[in-house]
């Protein structure tokens, strides 16, 4: 199983900011997305999401919030502040600027 | 970093602080309700239960480990940390009660020691005199090595000599100290005195409380003489009558006018206990006139 030290160093904060930028979600909501939306490429495992998400969360980039779910069930929340918001836009221009970076010399033909 | 950011830490932090056990109690549900959930997904999957919930501890790797990393972000531990010691450290010096009144006791005796050097050091060496530009004040006298004499007498000709032709200096005042015996108006009483040249409350930046200084007049000679009371001598022989100023008392057999009164803290708040009258000085000028 990969771990956060095999994604890029970073990627993961971008990540999980991108995920809780589309809606407010719990710990395990995030985990199902971040598996289905990357095609189960990016293997993150539970154990580093959450020392992840409390990361962000002291950060001020995202905040939590107790909510009652659909099933009746107490469960902790997270949203995207607007220092959340402007990281995400930060660390996405830098994440593209690198991987286009990084692409074109990976597409160097050569001679 | 930017006062925004601090807006969402800070309370987030005190919040650590404060009501970990809230926090932790959050954390540890947080946790619970995520291994509920994929638990139920693996039964969902058709797994039994038990190994539903195995796999499900097993893919949030060690729950302590994780809660730990998720405090860890937190960055209060470190005080949490130097909490615990302290307690700790309390913990074991109740436990040994010989050994901590020894230390406390030794602790106190060598704070006590130290601030008591220290006073005296200070009041001694470091305060400052409490005179204007008191850095700028020499005290002048003259000695005789040889003979092992510290303070030998100025005279008065010498200090004129001394103010004419020294340029180092911008002034020289000059005071002695006796005793003056005081007549009339009641028993006859003997004091402490100063007697000064009348520059000496000016250059030290000093005042009366009452009435006047001396007057460069006043040093000579011939002039009417003058008296400048203590407080002390003020409040104690006359009760602190406001209309001493102008009258005449009798020192050592010659009247006097008072002409001031000085502060209680006599000068300045130096506790200078012989300054009990003030007397002006003669004049030297007028010692070669016959």
């Amino acid at each position: 199983m990969s771990k956060p030290s095999d994604l890029v160093q970073g990627t993961l904060d971008m990540l999980l900011l991108k995920i809780l930028a589309l809606e407010p979600m719990n710990g395990f909501a995030v985990s199902q997305r971040l598996k289905q939306v990357s095609g189960d490429v990016l293997q993150v495992s539970d154990g580093s999401l959450y020392p992840a998400l409390h990361k962000l969360e002291q950060e001020g980039w995202i905040t939590a919030e107790w909510k009652t779910s659909e099933y009746g069930r107490r469960a902790k929340y997270y949203s995207l502040t607007r220092l959340g918001r402007r990281q995400l836009e930060k660390e996405a221009d830098n994440w593209g600027r690198l991987s286009s970076a990084i692409s074109r010399v990976i597409k160097i033909k050569e001679a | 970093m930017r006062p925004e950011h601090w807006l969402f830490t800070i309370p987030l932090r005190l919040r650590s602080l404060f009501r970990r056990a809230q926090a932790d109690q959050e954390l540890d549900d947080e946790l619970r309700d995520h291994l509920k959930q994929a638990t139920e997904q693996y039964v969902a999957k058709g797994m039994a239960p038990g190994e539903a919930q195995r796999r499900a501890r097993l893919d949030l790797g060690g729950i302590e480990q994780t809660k730990e990393q998720c405090r860890d972000t937190r960055r209060v531990n470190r005080i949490q940390d130097l909490m615990q010691d302290l307690h700790f450290g309390l913990r074991l010096l109740r436990k040994n009660p010989g050994f901590t009144s020894i230390a406390v006791l030794t602790l106190a005796l060598a704070i006590g020691a130290n601030t008591a050097i220290f006073s005296a050091v200070y009041a001694v060496l470091i305060k400052p005199l409490p005179f204007k530009n008191a850095d700028r004040l020499v005290f002048i006298l003259k000695k005789t090595p040889p003979r092992g004499w510290s303070r030998n007498p100025i005279s008065p000709a010498e200090i004129l000599g001394w103010r004419n032709q020294t340029e180092a200096f911008e002034d020289f005042a000059a005071y002695t100290e006796s005793s003056c015996v005081l007549t009339g108006a009641g028993e006859a009483e003997e004091d402490p005195c100063e007697t000064i040249t009348s520059n000496l409350f000016p250059l030290l930046g000093v005042a009366p409380y009452r009435g006047r200084s001396f007057t460069s007049e006043e040093d000579k000679a011939w002039a009417p003489r003058a008296v400048i009371l203590s407080y002390g001598l003020w409040q104690r022989r006359f009760g602190g009558d406001e209309n001493v100023i102008g009258r005449s008392i009798t020192l050592n057999g010659v009247s006097h006018t008072v002409v001031g009164v000085m502060p209680a803290s006599r000068i300045g708040e130096r506790p200078v206990s012989r300054v009990n009258l003030v007397d002006s000085l003669t004049d030297p000028s007028s010692l070669s006139s016959p």
